[in-house]
């Protein structure tokens, strides 16, 4: 019996200190009838001894507002790929991340060569306008994302989610097709270098497009 | 915002944050995806408090300027929007907060030392180490 009033009681103080207080009656409820006067006198003598909680200072007031402008964004946010383009600008301006330097860091990860970095360049550029089905984005390329932001690829999964019944999304543009490429030598060397290009195009085309088992 | 949603902002607003836990869990699974939207807002506001008051005070102990807070508090918000918007479970919405804004903070104290790398490396540069020699790397011509 003592067991659970001691239980009981140190559930109430773990939710106090996580913020997540459940009004006292709930915690009364789960010992029995003798014990809670008891219980409602010691949560009292802790409540008492904490005191009010602190106004915020005026530093803290401006990173609420701050934060409260981050939650309306979010709020309006009605593109086809949810909050993530918000989310991948927000984290690459706040820590001083340049755009090349993710697309450099994309190439990397799926060895993207020259020619294939130019339509990576644009795709990753179209997302972060919000030009792209959030639902048509390849899981390989969240995860990515999310080992180079370091954050959970699931959350990026999450953000990727649009609240609005689906709809087409701005026509995406056409694949590059390399004509500023220097003349090949040989026939050959033509016909593999135009594969080659092919299959890194498709490649990255399938990232950004191809669905998230793509 | 009509007669139906502000019923249903009235509901949410009432309702504990295990509660609103519950409905979110269920918004998520179910594709509800407006109802999610009002779930997700209104726990990351309840959770402000805490996520303000932990960028705070880690960003105190790392020495961090105010703005550094303030774009730690920025990002942390919009990863707390992100987070509470997945299908699966995931920490109390504290818990979580409290993560996200750790986390935050020490992206800002990495990204403020000269010399330190702001995205994670593309892959480990390991090579098999045979006979104390890197096995891949050049090898000596005899």
């Amino acid at each position: 019996m003592a067991e659970l009033f001691e239980r009981v009681f140190w559930r109430a103080i773990d939710d106090l200190d996580a913020g997540e207080a459940e009004p006292l009656d709930r915690y009364l409820e789960l010992v029995p009838t003798g014990q809670r006067d008891e219980l409602a006198q010691l949560l009292a003598a802790v409540l008492a001894a904490r005191g009010p909680a602190g106004a915020p200072t005026p530093a803290e007031s401006e990173s609420y507002a701050r934060a409260l402008a981050v939650i309306q964004q979010a709020s309006e946010a009605n593109g086809p790929s949810g909050t993530l383009p918000d989310l991948l600008v927000r984290i690459r301006h706040g820590r001083g991340i340049e755009r090349e330097t993710v697309i450099d860091a994309l190439a990397e990860r799926f060895e993207v060569g020259r020619v294939g970095q130019r339509t990576l360049r644009r795709l990753y550029h179209q997302l972060e306008w919000g030009q792209l089905l959030g639902s048509r984005l390849s899981r390989r390329l969240l995860a990515a994302l999310g080992a180079i932001f370091q954050i959970d690829e699931r959350d990026l999964d999450a953000a990727s989610r649009s609240s609005e019944p689906s709809k087409p999304a701005a026509p995406t543009l056409a694949l590059a097709r390399g004509s500023g490429r220097a003349r090949p030598r040989t026939r050959r060397d033509a016909g593999a270098e135009t594969a080659a290009v092919a299959a890194e195009e498709e490649l990255v085309r399938r990232l950004f497009t191809g669905g998230r088992d793509a | 915002m009509d007669e139906n949603e502000r019923k249903i902002e009235a509901a949410i607003g009432s309702m504990s944050n295990g509660e609103l836990e519950v409905v979110r869990r269920r918004a998520a699974h179910d594709g509800e995806g407006e109802l999610l939207k009002v779930c997700v807002e209104r726990l990351t506001v309840r959770a402000l408090p805490v996520l303000v008051r932990v960028s705070h005070e880690r960003g105190r102990a790392a020495n961090l300027g105010r703005e550094r807070v303030n774009l730690a508090v920025e990002e942390a918000t919009a990863r707390l929007l992100a987070a509470l918007g997945r299908t699966d479970t995931v920490p109390a919405v504290h818990r979580l907060a409290t993560e996200i804004a750790t986390a935050c903070v020490e992206a800002q104290a990495a990204g403020r030392r000269p010399g330190r790398p702001r995205l994670a490396p593309a892959k480990p540069d390991l090579r098999l180490v045979v006979d104390g020699r890197a096995n891949g790397g050049r090898q000596d011509r005899g």
